[in-house]
C-alpha cells in the first residue's frame, strides 16, 4: 500500500480510531500521542496485512493493541476525567450538541469500567462489526465474542442505569 | 431497560462521537515521530562502532595496553547497552498484529528482560571501574603532579557517570516493574474473562 492508499485507509477508519483511542484515553494531549502511536504502528504493520483479510478488522486490532500498550505504560490507571468537547462533532444546534456530548460521555464512562476483553469486544460491536469480524480483529473464537458481548451488554446497561 | 439505552441507540450515541479528523496533521506528526525514532536508532548503531574503535585503540596503544581487561569489558558494555535496547525495540514490531494475550505476554517478557538488563549495565560499569582503580592508584602514588591531577579528573568524571547510571537504572527499573505489574494485571483480567465466558 502506497502513501495515498495509507491516507485513504486513515480517512476511512480515522473516526473509528479516535473513538477507540477515546475509550482508553480521555485526556486530549495523551490521546493525541496515542493516535500518533496507532498511526505509526499501522504504517509498520501494513506489510503484514493479508489482502484477503478485512482491512477494518486489521486496523481495529492494531488500534486496540496500541491502546493496551498505552494502558500498560501508564504510571497508574487514571481516574475518569471529562471528555473534551473536541471529540464530538459540532452542529448548528448547540442544544443537540450538548445532549450528544452528555450521552457520549455517559457511554464512554460506562465502557471504561468494563473489563478489558469485554470493552474491546463491545466497542467493535458498537462500531457495527459482526461477531466474526470481532473474533478476527481480537484473535479470539467467535463463541468467546458471543459470550463477551452478551455479558458486556448486560453490565453496560447496569452501569448506564447507575449514571442515570 | 430504558428505550434510550437500546442497542440501536447506544450504537448511534457511540457513532455520534465522530470527531473531525485532520489526517494531514496526524500523518505529519506521526512521520516526525517515526523520523525521530529512526534517528535515535541510527545514532545508537553509529555510536557503538565508534566507541568500539576508540576502546580498541586505547587497548592497544595506551596504558590500558598492559594487559588490563578494562577496554574489552567496556566494549562488551557498549554493545550490551546498544543491542539489548535495540532487541527490546525491534521485538515489538510484530506485537501489533498479535492478539491482546500474545501482546501482553510479550510485554511481560520484555519487562522482565528490561529488569535483568538494568542490573547488567551498572554491574559491568562498576566492574570496569574496579579494574581501573589499581591503575589510577599506581598513577597516584608513582606519578607526578600532572598525572595526579589527571587521576582526580578521571575519578570525578567516572563518579558523575556512575551516579547518572544509578539514577537511570532506578528510573528504568521502576518503569519496567510498573509495566510488568500492569501487564500481569491485564493478562489476569483477560484470562479471568475467558474463564468466565466458558
Amino acid at each position: 500500500m502506497d502513501n495515498k492508499g495509507f491516507d485513504e485507509m486513515l480517512a476511512t477508519n480515522g473516526p473509528m480510531l479516535v473513538r477507540i483511542a477515546a475509550s482508553y484515553e480521555m485526556q486530549p494531549a495523551a490521546r493525541e500521542d496515542l493516535l500518533q502511536d496507532i498511526t505509526l504502528a499501522l504504517w509498520r504493520a501494513l506489510p503484514q496485512w493479508r489482502r484477503d483479510a478485512s482491512v477494518r478488522s486489521f486496523v481495529a486490532r492494531i488500534a486496540h493493541n496500541r491502546c493496551v500498550n498505552h494502558i500498560v505504560a501508564q504510571k497508574r490507571h487514571r481516574h475518569e476525567v471529562a471528555i473534551d468537547e473536541a471529540v464530538i462533532d459540532h452542529s448548528a444546534d448547540p442544544h443537540r450538541d450538548a445532549v450528544n456530548h452528555q450521552r457520549y460521555e455517559r457511554l464512554q464512562h460506562a465502557l471504561r469500567r468494563l473489563p478489558l476483553g469485554h470493552r474491546q469486544a463491545i466497542t467493535l460491536a458498537l462500531e457495527g462489526f459482526s461477531h466474526v469480524e470481532i473474533a478476527d480483529a481480537l484473535s479470539v473464537k467467535v463463541n468467546t465474542v458471543d459470550a463477551r458481548i452478551s455479558r458486556a451488554r448486560r453490565t453496560l446497561h447496569d452501569y448506564l442505569e447507575e449514571r442515570t | 431497560m430504558k428505550s434510550r439505552d437500546s442497542w440501536e441507540n447506544l450504537m448511534r450515541d457511540w457513532q455520534a462521537g465522530s470527531p473531525s479528523f485532520d489526517i494531514a496533521a496526524l500523518r505529519k506528526r506521526a512521520d516526525r515521530k517515526r523520523r525521530r525514532m529512526l534517528i535515535f536508532t541510527a545514532l545508537d548503531f553509529i555510536a557503538a562502532p565508534i566507541f568500539t574503535v576508540l576502546l580498541v585503540w586505547m587497548g592497544v596503544h595506551s596504558r590500558f595496553g598492559d594487559g588490563s581487561p578494562a577496554p574489552w569489558l567496556l566494549i562488551a558494555l557498549v554493545w550490551v547497552a546498544t543491542l539489548v535496547p535495540a532487541w527490546l525495540r525491534f521485538s515489538t514490531l510484530n506485537a501489533d498484529t498479535m492478539g491482546a494475550v500474545g501482546m501482553l505476554r510479550l510485554t511481560i517478557k520484555r519487562a522482565r528482560t528490561g529488569m535483568h538488563f538494568v542490573w547488567i549495565v551498572p554491574l559491568l560499569l562498576f566492574f570496569a571501574y574496579a579494574i581501573m582503580t589499581p591503575m589510577f592508584s599506581q598513577m597516584w602514588t608513582q606519578g607526578d603532579a600532572a598525572q595526579q591531577r589527571a587521576v582526580v579528573r578521571s575519578m570525578v568524571a567516572n563518579s558523575v557517570v556512575c551516579g547518572a547510571v544509578i539514577i537511570w537504572a532506578i528510573w528504568y527499573g521502576r518503569r519496567q516493574w510498573r509495566k510488568l505489574r500492569q501487564a500481569q494485571a491485564l493478562l489476569k483480567q483477560w484470562e479471568q474473562d475467558i474463564g468466565d465466558d466458558q
